[in-house]
């Protein structure tokens, strides 16, 4: 099945989305939200949640990580940048998009703990994996249109093979939180949703 | 002073405040310190400090860099930003613009190609506003 979000650089697709109403209605009723995107800010993402009971933080990560010129598998350094570059807070949900198709195992490791010590016990993280074929050079911006679409825009020149994470290897790095559920798009994207541990009592 | 959502705001190819009653900062002014009034502001050099300025509008133009937070009926930014932004009515980062810090307002609008990294805040801590 061919994956459609590798678009040409600047080009953007318009992809259902099968997740985020499930996520969405995991948000408690009863108090304000707090929500964590981690990509690049979007208009349409912060119009999205201007119509839900929230505060919306911006992390920007990769982009900020990668403007700090940081060496790309080196454990103590990638965590110490994100302790410095993740807002502190304690996030219901955390829009993680295409983010960990660019990370590898030990650097997911420290990101889950990093966003453990960030989150409710349950709060619930989005998160959109290739399971094969190529992915762009980096992540792309994704901006909510709808609770069921969801805009994709390539903003890379290149592309790579994608790492092909599947389930059990998530749940494995990215502790404390597994997942939920896992929607596969007909474009071969999976949407996956993780929660954190904690409020499962493990 | 005129409603400024009501006065053109455009000269010369940049958004500029057009009302009699602006202070300008220019491109090469550095303003250290804090600023208070009724009158708008378009700061197009360089700014540390704290803006308040509650029922002005305030324009950080795309030379601008400000290093404030800032207080205003209305905030727009082509500029670059590093503070507080609490806008009465609104707060619009332009394309080019760039903010880091956090906005409280109940309008917010990010163009295509602003960058932003920080907290936005549209609401009102009493008034839920529930999912449909």
């Amino acid at each position: 099945m061919p994956i459609s979000s590798t678009n040409d650089a600047g080009a953007d697709d318009i992809h259902t989305s099968l997740g985020l109403k499930e996520l969405l209605r995991g948000l408690p009723p009863d108090r304000r939200h707090s929500v964590l995107d981690l990509g690049p800010a979007s208009n349409g993402n912060v119009r999205f949640f201007s119509g839900h009971w929230c505060r919306l933080y911006i992390a920007d990560l990769f982009r900020t990580l990668r403007q700090r010129g940081l060496p790309p598998d080196q454990s103590e350094s990638f965590d110490r940048e994100l302790e410095a570059t993740l807002p502190n807070g304690c996030f219901d949900l955390i829009l993680c998009w295409d983010l960990l198709d660019y990370l590898s195992s030990s650097q997911m490791k420290i990101l889950g703990s990093q966003l453990a010590k960030r989150s409710r016990p349950g709060s619930r993280m989005f998160a959109l994996i290739a399971p094969h074929g190529h992915i762009p050079d980096s992540p792309q911006s994704f901006e909510i249109l709808s609770a069921e679409s969801v805009r994709y825009t390539n903003n890379a020149a290149g592309r790579r093979p994608a790492p092909g994470y599947r389930e059990p290897e998530l749940n494995r790095w990215i502790s404390p939180f597994a997942v939920e559920s896992c929607y596969l798009l007909r474009h071969g994207i999976q949407e996956y949703i993780l929660v954190n541990r904690a409020a499962l009592g493990r | 002073m005129p409603d400024s959502a009501s006065a053109p705001r455009t000269r010369g190819g940049t958004q500029a405040a057009t009302r009699e009653q602006t202070t300008t900062i220019g491109p090469s002014t550095f303003v250290k310190g804090r600023i208070e009034g009724s009158d708008d502001l378009l700061v197009q050099g360089r700014l540390e400090g704290k803006v308040k300025l509650p029922k002005s509008l305030v324009i950080i133009a795309s030379g601008g860099r400000v290093k404030a937070d800032i207080m205003a009926s209305s905030i727009q930014i082509e500029g670059h930003v590093h503070g507080k932004l609490e806008g009465a009515k609104e707060v619009v980062v332009r394309a080019g613009g760039r903010v880091e810090g956090d906005i409280l307002a109940p309008r917010v609008s990010l163009d295509s190609g602003a960058q932003f990294r920080g907290s936005i805040d549209m609401g009102d801590d009493s008034t839920p506003e529930k999912p449909s």
